[in-house]
């Protein structure tokens, strides 16, 4: 076997890439020559000690987080410099409120409509009619409050991302919307890290009456 | 014996479509598919600017520059199966461009010296960033990595990113599989032979000097 196969080969082991070909060679290496197995155990601990010092690296670029809520400003404050350049800034807070208003209006209370394709949730006396997503949202909203669950819903939209229409008119924009619960658990658990450098679950402990 | 190793089968299970799905979205302007590939990719741009950054430059800044350029600018890139080689440029990029920002520095050394010895004195080294900032300068295997030819650094590197295959290294190389074997296998034996010399400042085995470099293709 020539050098350079014979590094390969020694990459492949470590790298737990082998085939069985592979560890038949190796063996037949070593039956000739046994210091083969120190030299692939000084190359594994190249490899380890490597790694290890790669992986420092990775915890910083894990901890690294993409700029998302300042690209997103800067491409809204670019948008609205455009609007604004098409119509002035009459029209750019004409288009902001369109959108405010549209989102922020609420959800229209079921029952009231109940427009063809509605669907009806339970039996009896309490029928409620899921005519839309705005519809299963407030049943949701309601039905929640009733149990504790729910809190509220906080009033502000998060707004991601707004762009053009697909269909030439308007705008489509892409938000989050927050909804405050509540819930009884019997432990808090925490993400942490274990001696290996693994996440797991860290019990927390709050005294009463701290949150 | 006289064949060498024979083929291997990629027993890889790298998630490429998973990759090419987000990356797809992430080109549309996503914003949670681009936060997700960072999530998935960022070790291994991490690997890349370790292979190319000069050895005083802050790893932390880089990346910071890298996630900056890969929000901001990923919509420019047509084809979703191109982003990760795309990202690996923008990576290569950041960490030479402060290679040139530190020849302008060297240049200034002197005054920035007086300005230290007059200011306060270094502290050690507490948060994770400047632990590997340290270790960039004491981790006895990144040096020696650093005088490893181009061409070798970065596949070895990528390599002791766990889960990185070698078919993954090639996708994110522009390399063949193969050719990223060998490159790695290369690399290890020369990287055992300036152990094997102390990491003195000798020539690399082989008769490779550390300012080589190896084209892109080149097994």
């Amino acid at each position: 076997m020539n050098p350079e196969d014979r590094d390969v080969l020694f990459s492949r082991v470590i790298d737990g890439e082998a085939t069985p070909e592979d560890w038949t060679a190796l063996r037949a290496l070593a039956s000739d020559d046994a210091s083969v197995w120190s030299e692939l155990a000084a190359l594994q601990q190249d490899h380890a000690d490597l790694s290890a010092e790669v992986a420092l690296a990775g915890e910083i670029a894990a901890r690294t987080e993409l700029p998302v809520r300042e690209h997103l400003s800067d491409r809204m404050s670019h948008r609205f410099r455009v609007i604004g350049g098409w119509g002035g800034w009459a029209a750019a807070a004409a288009i902001v409120l369109a959108w405010a208003t549209g989102m922020t209006g609420g959800v229209a209370p079921s029952g009231g409509s109940g427009i063809g394709g509605a669907q009806t949730a339970g039996l009896g006396p309490n029928t409620y009619q899921v005519a839309d997503p705005d519809d299963a949202l407030q049943l949701y909203l309601d039905k929640g409050t009733e149990g504790g669950r729910v809190i509220a819903e906080m009033p502000a939209k998060v707004l991601l991302e707004a762009r053009p229409s697909p269909t030439g008119s308007g705008y489509e924009v892409m938000y989050y919307r927050q909804i405050l619960e509540r819930a009884i658990v019997p432990d808090l658990v925490g993400l942490g890290v274990d001696d290996a450098g693994q996440p797991t679950a860290v019990p927390v402990a709050v005294p009463a009456g701290s949150l | 014996m006289a064949d060498g190793p024979g083929p291997r089968l990629s027993g890889a299970t790298d998630s490429a479509d998973a990759d090419l799905g987000l990356a797809t979205r992430a080109v549309r302007g996503e914003v949670n598919a681009q936060v997700q590939l960072w999530g998935r990719w960022s070790r291994w741009v991490a690997a890349v600017v370790l292979a190319h950054k000069p050895r005083r430059a802050e790893l932390e800044d880089l990346l910071q520059d890298v996630a900056a350029s890969f929000v901001s600018r990923c919509h420019e890139v047509r084809d979703p199966a191109a982003l990760r080689g795309w990202l690996r440029t923008v990576a290569t990029n950041a960490a030479r461009a402060s290679g040139r920002s530190e020849s302008t520095r060297r240049a200034h050394e002197p005054a920035i010296r007086l300005v230290r010895e007059h200011g306060q004195r270094e502290r050690a080294p507490t948060e994770p960033g400047e632990r590997v900032a340290a270790s960039d300068q004491s981790g006895r295997m990144l040096e020696l990595v650093n005088r490893l030819p181009d061409g070798y650094r970065e596949p070895l590197l990528l390599r002791s990113v766990r889960g990185m295959s070698y078919r993954a290294i090639g996708e994110v190389m522009g390399l063949k599989e193969r050719t990223v074997e060998t490159r790695i296998a290369r690399a290890r034996r020369m990287l055992r032979e300036l152990m094997a010399q102390g990491g003195g400042a000798g020539a690399l085995p082989g008769g490779a000097e550390p300012s080589a470099t190896v084209k892109e293709g080149d097994a």
